[in-house]
């Protein structure tokens, strides 16, 4: 009884230090938990990221060139219009009553060179007699000199009154113009896409933005173009023809895609930066309804978008030493160990970093979760991060990876 | 000495032998010794470099890297952490065994029923005996296990790591690995201690056994769920 006793206690101590160990064996060693991608060929398209707004290719603003009431607006926003259609009327009373007044001016000039030409004609007759009287000595050189005189006294003013008539044909022709202006025509075949100025308002002939300075604007729809600024950080790395996406605030989900067409050469200040405007010329779907004016975001491609080897961004990490060197490095799934490789770094994007070299493709990388990476050590043993526990981790805001398998 | 086998075999016994000539520096010294020694050999088997980072993580994972180097530099590294380990529990384990006595001596005067403050110790240290198995078994876990393991998944007693494994800021993470199975033989031999001592029921030696872990542990079941 008794030694049954002592063999049931010994089978109980035995037990109470064999079975965890045998737990712990079937559970096996403690790995840390890692999410792992597959280094691979990807399409690396880095972006620059811009802002802007859209607008139509050939925009004019309409302004007027002379200050008069507007009498009559012929078109209503939305018209399509075509080169040199009459839009709008302003009252050209103000100028027909000037043209009337140098008319008057004019036919005055004429009259007074007739005067003048008679005159003439008078003091050239006066010339002739009185040189027969001198001749035979009937009059005195002092009264000869004075019909001479009176003579070219009086081919000056002839000049001077057909000078005054040329002026005065100048002036009718000015206040001609100035009347001809009070008929506004379009310059461009477009559509109205805005009509701030109404009948009875006073065009005023400025380009500064006064209420009444702008009568109009007309637009050629038919082609579209972004205005986007970029910061001076990133400009060196635009060059004409790259490829742009460009999303409207309006049509968040739609990329309109183009290419760059112009790059400023001075830039625009702007809250104390400095940015260049950009232009890109897009190919707009007809079905959108896009608009003059709309703000737009756009991603500027500087990649031509060949694939080549690359590992997700968040797997490559940075080392400063103290002589404040960059070095590069990924840690690599080995054997279920983690080694610590260097890697020379190309183009990233948002996804994918290239690897110009320390790394083959199918090599795995560790990817995640940040806080596990950043605490591994060369050779720690680790295993795959199980999916269900990869979405927990997404869920609980850790960092979002996505796990490619071979 | 033969308390040390009859204990495991027939703990009435001993304690009642034990009431008239209360003895405690035998098994409060093994069960000192054999913590210290399991301790000491884990942390003399650790990869340092591996339980340095690995405390640090557990301090803060918000920490930015320079943060990390310059705690990393004020912190012990893994040798002098099982040395100051050692000193812990030399000093605190015997600290425990007196405030656990004076809890006795303080429930047999509620209780009525005389005991000394010797009879306490003498019954706090000879019910922890079976705490060596946990230290006996950490030894094994040491040896059998990798360099790069934390001390409590040595520990494979306590409910975390044996039945549950939850991450270092999980609510029950304390309660579960601070939680030895072991602790169920302690209460028992305690309270048969108790009852054999006073001739009381189960239940008033259950009652006086369990209350300081019920207040203990109920403290770190409240903060959990709070």
């Amino acid at each position: 009884m008794k030694l049954n006793k002592k063999a049931v206690v010994a089978a109980v101590i035995v037990a109470v230090i064999a079975i965890p160990l045998l737990i712990k064996a079937g559970r096996g060693d403690s790995r840390k938990e890692v999410t792992i991608a597959v280094a691979s060929e990807q399409a690396i398209r880095p972006t620059i990221l811009a802002s802007g707004v859209l607008a139509y290719l050939t925009e004019v603003n309409l302004t007027s060139e002379v200050v008069a009431k507007v009498r009559e607006i012929l078109v209503k926003e939305g018209d399509t219009v075509a080169q040199g259609q009459l839009l709008l009327r302003l009252d050209p009373e103000t100028y027909r009553n000037a043209i009337q007044r140098e008319e008057a001016s004019r036919r005055q000039g004429v009259i007074s060179i007739e005067r003048q030409r008679l005159a003439l004609a008078l003091a050239d007759k006066k010339l002739a007699r009185g040189a027969q009287l001198f001749e035979r000595k009937m009059v005195g050189q002092s009264e000869f000199d004075d019909l001479r005189n009176a003579r070219d006294l009086s081919r000056v003013e002839l000049k001077s009154s057909e000078e005054a008539l040329r002026r005065a044909d100048a002036v009718l022709g000015e206040a001609r113009e100035q009347f001809s202006k009070t008929d506004i025509r379009s310059p461009i075949s477009g559509i109205i896409v805005a009509l701030p100025i109404k009948v009875g308002e006073t065009a005023i002939a400025s380009t500064n933005a006064f209420a009444g300075a702008q009568l109009m604007q007309i637009a050629d729809t038919s082609a579209i173009q972004a205005e986007l600024k970029v910061d001076e950080a990133d400009i060196a790395k635009i060059v004409v023809g790259q490829d742009v996406s460009v999303y409207a605030a309006a049509f968040p989900d739609l990329a309109l895609v183009g290419k760059v067409h112009q790059i400023a050469l001075s830039p625009t200040l702007e809250n104390q930066g400095r940015s260049y405007q950009v232009t890109a010329l897009l190919e707009a779907p007809k079905d959108a309804a896009l608009r003059s004016g709309m703000s737009a975001r756009a991603d500027i491609f500087l990649g031509d978008g060949s694939r080549t080897l690359a590992v997700p961004v968040e797997a490559v990490g940075t080392d400063v030493d103290e002589d404040k060197k960059i070095t590069r490095f990924v840690w690599v799934d080995r054997d279920g160990q983690a080694h610590k490789v260097l890697v020379e770094v190309g183009l990233s994007d948002d996804k994918w970093e290239a690897i110009a070299s320390g790394l083959k493709a199918g090599d795995r990388v560790i990817t995640g979760p940040g806080k596990t990476v950043r605490g591994l050590l060369e050779g720690e043993r680790i295993s795959k991060l199980e999916e269900k526990k990869q979405d927990q981790a997404k869920g609980e805001g850790a960092v979002a990876v996505e796990v490619t398998e071979e | 000495m033969s308390h040390l086998i009859n204990l495991f075999l027939e703990p009435g016994k001993v304690f009642a032998e034990l009431k008239e000539k209360p003895t405690f520096v035998l098994p409060a010294l093994l069960v000192v010794a054999a913590a210290a020694v399991s301790i000491f050999v884990y942390f003399m088997n650790v990869d340092p470099d591996w339980f340095t980072n690995h405390q640090l993580q557990a301090l803060g994972s918000e920490m930015s890297k320079a943060e990390l180097e310059q705690m990393s530099m004020m912190m012990p590294g893994a040798r002098t952490s099982g040395y100051i380990a050692v000193a812990s529990v030399a000093i605190v384990t015997p600290i425990i065994y007196c405030i656990l006595s004076l809890y006795y001596l303080l429930a047999g005067k509620i209780t009525g029923n005389a005991i000394s403050f010797k009879q306490g110790l003498s019954l706090t240290a000879w019910s922890s005996l079976p705490m060596i198995l946990a230290s006996v078994l950490m030894l094994v876990a040491v040896f059998t296990s990798s360099p790069q393991s934390s001390l409590e998944s040595m520990q494979l007693l306590n409910i975390d790591p044996l039945l549950v494994q939850l991450p270092m800021d999980h609510d029950w993470s304390t309660l579960a690995k601070s939680f030895s199975l072991l602790n169920v033989w302690v209460w028992f031999l305690a309270a048969l201690g108790w009852k054999t001592w006073f001739r009381t029921g189960w239940g008033q030696a259950l009652g006086v056994v369990l209350l300081p872990s019920i207040v203990i542990f109920g403290v770190m079941a409240l903060i959990a769920l709070l």
